[in-house]
């Protein structure tokens, strides 16, 4: 209604007919009252001059009450008594700047509905110079991690930023156990010095464990655990995801300009755990009930039976990602990646 | 970037404020406008023309005169953070904010800038304690100690040597930016402003005496020893756009004001327009005066943060003069500003962390308007960089990069 209403005013206030109507009957309204003007015209001045002086006086007495505090406290610059309390400012993006660090994370990938990989691509092992292979870890060896850190942030570098670096039991929900921290410098999204490096020695445990997946074997286990102080129930789902190769940029910039999607084609179909289900021949039995609830802290072995079709031939990921049902909806507790190569 | 609506100008072309024609202006309004209540109300014209051009005069030296641009001396500092050496980048602990309007007149309180006040690192607030407590030297002493040779960043806060001199040939006085701070060897230290300050409302003060406050506390922690420090510190403004759209208001009745100062006729004409337009000149000013933004303020918060006391900072932004005031080095407009983490307490490693700082900011495009190409040749190579499609990913390079002319160092693929 009342956009109807500013609409009709516009439409009037655009029409230069309605304006020189408005100008005629001021003119009659001023030819009417002739005798009046000069008197009208006084009292005008008589306001003005009025309201001048009311803010005049205003502003002399902010003055002198301004001046006689000052005389008690210290000048600007000076010192901060008889000066107001010191408040929190609050400063828009434009001038506060503050770094975006990025790493592979798996649950704040899948927090934006796209499948993830156990299998980090910006972790990795290195043997001496050589690169290690992550399934084949010698116990009580000595290896060193090196981790890429990205920045998504254009205009703030973070320099001394420390990298924490950890590692878990293989398996869902297992211990967790820090190894040190180290900084780095992060420059801005496309300054020289990005994908920053950290790097941290490690030593791996000297009791072996499941860090290994052979080929053929078409049974995997892992240890899942609560590592809740409450008890709840972990559902486990899978999907086939693998990082796709990536696209060249001349391609993708064919489809989507700028890296924006464009029309009704989302631009992260090829991430999506609905492109990656467990392909339809290869048969998979988890060893592992939905409904039971594990208490605080347990863990149990899961197993998980992978039968690949006759002729398979190749490398296949499978991605176990545990869920729990909370209060706020489903929580991503963990994963692992299983690979089965023929 | 933040806003910067002032300009500086290079100190052998400063001149102060001509407070006389000001005042005289000002008197003459006054006088015009008893006189148009008394003897004629035509008069009120002219009163409210001279007000006009009083405060014309007051704004235009506030934003394009008041302050003096300064530049860093690249040879003799660790922190080189933009090719122009008026840019400049500092790293200190937030000592305490400055409401807008603090310790300015009515008339002044059009600037409506925020500020912060650093303590540069590195620094002892130890070494800062006034010994005695009432020493008049001590704001001296602790200059000269924050600004001695060889410590990082003390060329922002030293006094200039030789003096700078402005247009006449005059010295320009430096004393300095000092905050006082509540120094204990037990907690530390605080603001006074955070220990006793006290609002000042529209219609008087509102909040208890400072020194009567300051007696208590100092009764109630006499366990803790608490000390008082007159601290040289970095004033860091933030600008609001007042002074600007209040010029504007009443310029854009002499159709721009730019023209005005071409030859005298341009300025007499200029006058006589803003003469006959001085009512709605003063109504359109006092508009823009109450809509202003405030230093900052005023901006959505979405993606932005929070400073407050013993906040660690880097800035970045002019390198200025303040000589509207007694005489400081200040950073006016800041520009940027980004919380800072992981400082080095040890001297050499603070020299080689600001060091850090500063490179990686020269490289990062900071540009004014957003999304132009900086003119530093780092920072517009980062630019051009960003402007590739390998650099236009938003989640992850994994994700929804695309494979670049020269592919990003190892590591790939390995452990969770």
């Amino acid at each position: 209604m009342d956009r109807d209403r500013d609409c009709r005013l516009c439409r009037l206030g655009r029409d230069i007919w309605i304006w020189l109507l408005a100008g005629l009957t001021l003119l009659l309204l001023a030819w009417v009252l002739r005798d009046w003007l000069p008197a009208m015209l006084r009292l005008y001045l008589l306001a003005l001059a009025l309201l001048g002086l009311i803010a005049a006086a205003h502003v002399g007495r902010r003055l002198v009450s301004k001046l006689c505090r000052k005389r008690g406290g210290d000048p600007k610059g000076q010192g901060s008594e008889s000066h107001p309390p010191s408040r929190v400012l609050k400063l828009p993006p434009r001038t506060y700047k503050r770094p975006d660090p990025r790493i592979y994370s798996q649950t704040w990938l899948m927090a934006r509905g796209l499948a993830v990989t156990w299998d980090n691509p910006d972790i990795a092992l290195f043997d001496g110079a050589a690169k290690a292979q992550p399934h084949a870890l010698a116990p009580a060896h000595a290896y060193r991690i090196r981790a890429r850190i990205w920045n998504g942030s254009p205009e703030a570098p973070a320099v001394n930023m420390f990298v924490r670096f950890a590692y878990l039991d293989f398996g869902i929900g297992g211990a967790r156990t820090i190894l040190g921290e180290t900084p780095v410098d992060l420059p801005a999204k496309g300054a020289p010095g990005l994908p920053a490096i950290a790097e941290m020695a490690w030593t791996t445990p000297a009791t072996p464990g499941h860090y290994c997946v052979q080929v053929e074997l078409a049974k995997f286990a892992f240890t899942l655990r609560n590592d809740s102080p409450v008890p709840r129930a972990l559902a486990l789902r899978m999907d086939a995801y693998r990082i796709p190769s990536p696209t060249t940029c001349d391609a993708r910039e064919a489809e989507f300009s700028r890296g924006r999607p464009s029309g009704v084609r989302d631009p992260f179909a090829a991430h999506r755990p609905t492109a990656h289900r467990v392909p339809a021949d290869w048969r998979i039995a988890i060893d592992h009930d939905h409904g039971t609830v594990l208490r605080p802290f347990e863990s149990r072995e899961v197993t998980v039976d992978v039968t690949a079709p006759d002729g398979f031939a190749g490398s296949l990921d499978l991605n176990v990602n545990a869920f729990a049902q909370t209060a706020d909806g489903v929580t991503l507790v963990g994963g692992v990646t299983l690979r089965a190569h023929s | 970037m933040g806003p910067q609506y002032t300009s500086c100008v290079e100190p052998s072309n400063f001149e102060p404020a001509d407070e006389t024609l000001i005042w005289v202006l000002a008197g003459l309004a006054a006088v015009g406008g008893v006189a148009a209540v008394l003897v004629n109300p035509g008069l009120a014209l002219v009163s409210i023309a001279l007000v006009v051009q009083a405060l014309r005069i007051t704004l235009d030296w506030m934003l394009n005169g008041k302050l003096v641009c300064l530049h860093r001396d690249h040879a003799a500092t660790d922190c080189v953070c933009s090719g122009d050496t008026g840019f400049v980048c500092a790293i200190g602990r937030v000592v305490d904010t400055e409401a807008i309007g603090e310790d300015k007149n009515p008339i002044e309180d059009v600037d409506n800038d925020e500020s912060i006040n650093l303590v540069l690192h590195p620094f002892r607030m130890s070494e800062f304690v006034n010994d005695p407590p009432d020493d008049p030297t001590a704001a001296e002493a602790n200059l000269v100690w924050a600004t001695r040779a060889g410590v990082a960043q003390g060329d922002l806060l030293r006094r200039p040597d030789p003096p700078l001199k402005r247009k006449d040939g005059e010295n320009l006085p430096y004393v300095a930016y000092f905050r006082t701070v509540v120094f204990s060897e037990v907690f530390g230290w605080k603001a006074w402003t955070e220990v006793v300050g006290r609002d000042y409302g529209w219609f008087g003060i509102i909040g208890p005496d400072q020194q009567m406050e300051w007696g208590k506390y100092q009764k109630l922690y006499r366990h803790e020893n608490p000390k008082l420090a007159s601290v040289p510190v970095l004033h860091c403004e933030f600008e609001g756009a007042r002074i600007r759209n209040v010029l504007a208001a009443i310029e854009a009745f002499s159709f721009g004001g730019g023209w005005c100062k071409k030859n005298w006729f341009t300025r007499a004409l200029c006058t006589i327009l803003q003469t006959v337009f001085a009512p709605l000149a003063l109504l359109a000013a006092l508009a823009a005066w109450a809509t202003a933004a405030d230093g900052e303020i005023g901006d959505a918060l979405e993606g932005g943060g929070t400073v407050g006391p013993r906040e660690d900072v880097i800035v970045r932004g002019r390198w200025t003069y303040d000589g509207g005031h007694q005489g400081y080095n200040e950073i006016h407009a800041t520009r940027i500003v980004q919380k800072v983490q992981n400082i080095p307490a040890d001297p050499a490693q603070f020299d080689d962390f600001l060091k850090r700082w500063c490179a990686s900011l020269s490289v990062t495009p900071h540009a004014d308007p957003a999304g132009a190409r900086p003119a530093d040749a780092g920072a517009a190579a980062t630019f051009d960089a960003q402007q590739r499609p390998e650099n236009r990913w938003v989640l992850h390079p994994a994700i929804d990069g695309c494979v670049p002319d020269i592919p990003p160092p190892p590591p790939d693929g390995g452990l969770h």
